[in-house]
């Protein structure tokens, strides 16, 4: 590829990515009620975990303040992170209106994954404020953060990819499939179990937590806030991230494999 | 009131027809709910794995809440969320005029006149979780705190609805607020924890301003046979209140709705 074409390529997506910041900005008020409603199940995991710890000590290796930062750090890349365009684009298939990104000269793949990367950059400016507010009632719970915390930043982008390629993976079979928004929920419900946003792996019983270390989910929260806590340093943290690397291209692949094998079945009349 | 109660049967033999022509689609759905409810249990069971009381409340005891947490469900996914869920969209379109010329309660017609039975299945293995839990407890409810908590539960169902409708209707001063019906199910997540969990100024909010987390643990307490008859007395009063002003602040709003040809 040549100067040429990638400067116009990430001229093409910078200007999908400058659309999407304008919606987004456009429909602020839904923008900020979504971050109201995302940042309801940390308060009421957050009232869980006070009220365990009401008589101090620690469970399971944390304290209740190691905890609560556990969930507002986790909160914050889970939402750096998040995928969520399938359900939007799961309508468009069924009402057919898909055919009319299908035809543009421009990956719709790729469209959706520049255009939510910028709704995710919004939501991440929104999300803030509820973490401002837990942050000042409990004060000096949060660990300082280091220059090794920017290795976070790659493990987050790629963990978005892989988000977006789940997001992917469920429209693909939503031109086979009607009921294809079932399986968003399924994707939901993985996640939430083995990303760590439910419990730590430490709470959970040996053979569960095994399991949840070989997924691909906890590369979005657990690891994530490992990393920050300082529980993961140095060469470890190399190494999960050549873990995600591999996990993100065995995705990919079978992404691309379903999407182009279920898009030769899809048919749309009109539009 | 007697030709209301025949519409909303006829409402849901409707909707029964529709779910049986779609078995496919009851089935995946009810997969997915029966899914949601089995992650909530695990998520207590290893909460409880690793302690043995939350601010006193035991494990049966909060997979009581979970129960009730349960079978709120059918009220909120299963009878109002199609019915809440269109209302933005019929302004937005300009359909409401449709719903606006029949000859009855404009009100009725928008929040009960679908009904979908994928969550079903929640009711019944919240019926089931609440029987596991009175077990695992050895807890012998009375009739009467069995009567009181059913009543309890429909004064909560009450207030669920009139709170959610009256969210609905700020949809009549916006152009384009796509996602105003997901913001009152977004509060179950305060009512699937035991009010008392709620300390300080939270405490204050859920039981005087916004009582959410009532709605469950006030049937919980009835069938635990501890009544805490303030904490009825407030969502009863919450309840009516909320149910007086949703009609009162729909015929408000409906003064600002507009459209053309629909």
């Amino acid at each position: 590829m040549n100067m040429k074409r990638i400067k116009k390529t990430i001229k093409k997506y910078w200007a999908i990515f400058a659309i999407g910041i304008k919606e987004a900005i456009n429909y602020r008020a839904e923008l900020l009620l979504w971050s109201t409603i995302d940042a309801m199940p940390l308060v009421a995991m957050v009232v869980i975990w006070l009220s365990a710890f009401e008589n101090g000590g620690t469970i399971a290796g944390y304290t209740q303040s190691l905890l609560i930062a556990y969930y507002i750090a986790g909160y914050v890349f889970q939402d750096l992170t998040g995928s969520h365009f399938e359900e939007d684009m799961l309508k468009q298939i069924q009402s057919g209106r898909i055919a009319t990104h299908l035809v543009k000269p421009l990956s719709l793949k790729r469209h959706l994954v520049t255009n939510e990367l910028s709704w995710r950059f919004m939501s991440a400016l929104v999300a803030v404020m509820p973490v401002i507010v837990l942050v000042t009632l409990f004060t000096n719970i949060m660990p300082p953060v280091h220059t090794i915390h920017l290795l976070i930043l790659p493990i987050l982008l790629f963990a978005y990819l892989m988000e977006s390629i789940y997001s992917l993976m469920v429209l693909s079979m939503g031109f086979v499939f009607e009921q294809a928004k079932s399986l968003m929920h399924l994707k939901w419900m993985l996640g939430w179990l083995f990303s760590g946003s439910m419990i730590p792996f430490e709470f959970m019983p040996q053979w569960l937590s095994q399991i949840a270390e070989l997924l691909p989910f906890k590369f979005r929260y657990y690891l994530p806030v490992q990393i920050y806590f300082g529980n993961i340093q140095g060469i470890s943290i190399l190494y999960q991230f050549g873990l995600e690397i591999i996990w993100f291209l065995v995705l990919l692949f079978f992404m691309r494999l379903l999407w182009n094998k279920n898009l030769k079945k899809f048919t749309a009349v009109g539009n | 009131m007697k030709r209301y109660l025949k519409l909303y049967w006829l409402f849901i033999k409707y909707s029964v027809v529709r779910a049986m022509m779609y078995k496919e689609d009851f089935i995946i759905w009810s997969l997915v709910s029966i899914g949601w409810m089995i992650l909530m249990l695990v998520f207590y069971q290893l909460l409880f794995l690793n302690v043995d009381s939350i601010a006193g409340w035991t494990k049966p005891q909060v997979l009581l809440i979970q129960g009730f947490y349960f079978m709120l469900e059918l009220v909120l996914w299963g009878a109002l969320w199609e019915n809440m869920r269109g209302i933005p969209e019929k302004i937005n379109k300009g359909t409401m005029d449709i719903e606006l010329i029949k000859p009855i309660n404009h009100q009725f017609l928008l929040s009960f006149k679908d009904f979908s039975f994928d969550n079903m299945p929640n009711f019944i293995l919240g019926l089931f979780t609440v029987i596991y839990a009175l077990n695992l407890g050895q807890i012998t409810p009375t009739p009467m705190g069995i009567s009181l908590s059913i009543l309890a539960f429909i004064i909560a169902s009450i207030y669920i609805y009139s709170g959610w409708f009256t969210t609905m209707c700020i949809a009549f001063w916006f152009d384009r607020f796509d996602n105003l019906h997901y913001f009152f199910p977004g509060l179950r997540q305060f009512w699937k924890v035991p009010h008392p969990f709620y300390k300080g100024v939270l405490r204050g909010i859920f039981t005087f301003v916004l009582p959410v987390t009532l709605v469950t643990t006030v049937p919980v307490e009835f069938l635990l046979g501890r009544p805490q008859w303030t904490w009825f007395a407030i969502l009863t009063f919450f309840a009516i209140a909320t149910l007086k002003f949703s009609s009162w602040f729909f015929n408000f709003a409906i003064k600002h709705y507009s459209s053309a040809s629909s």
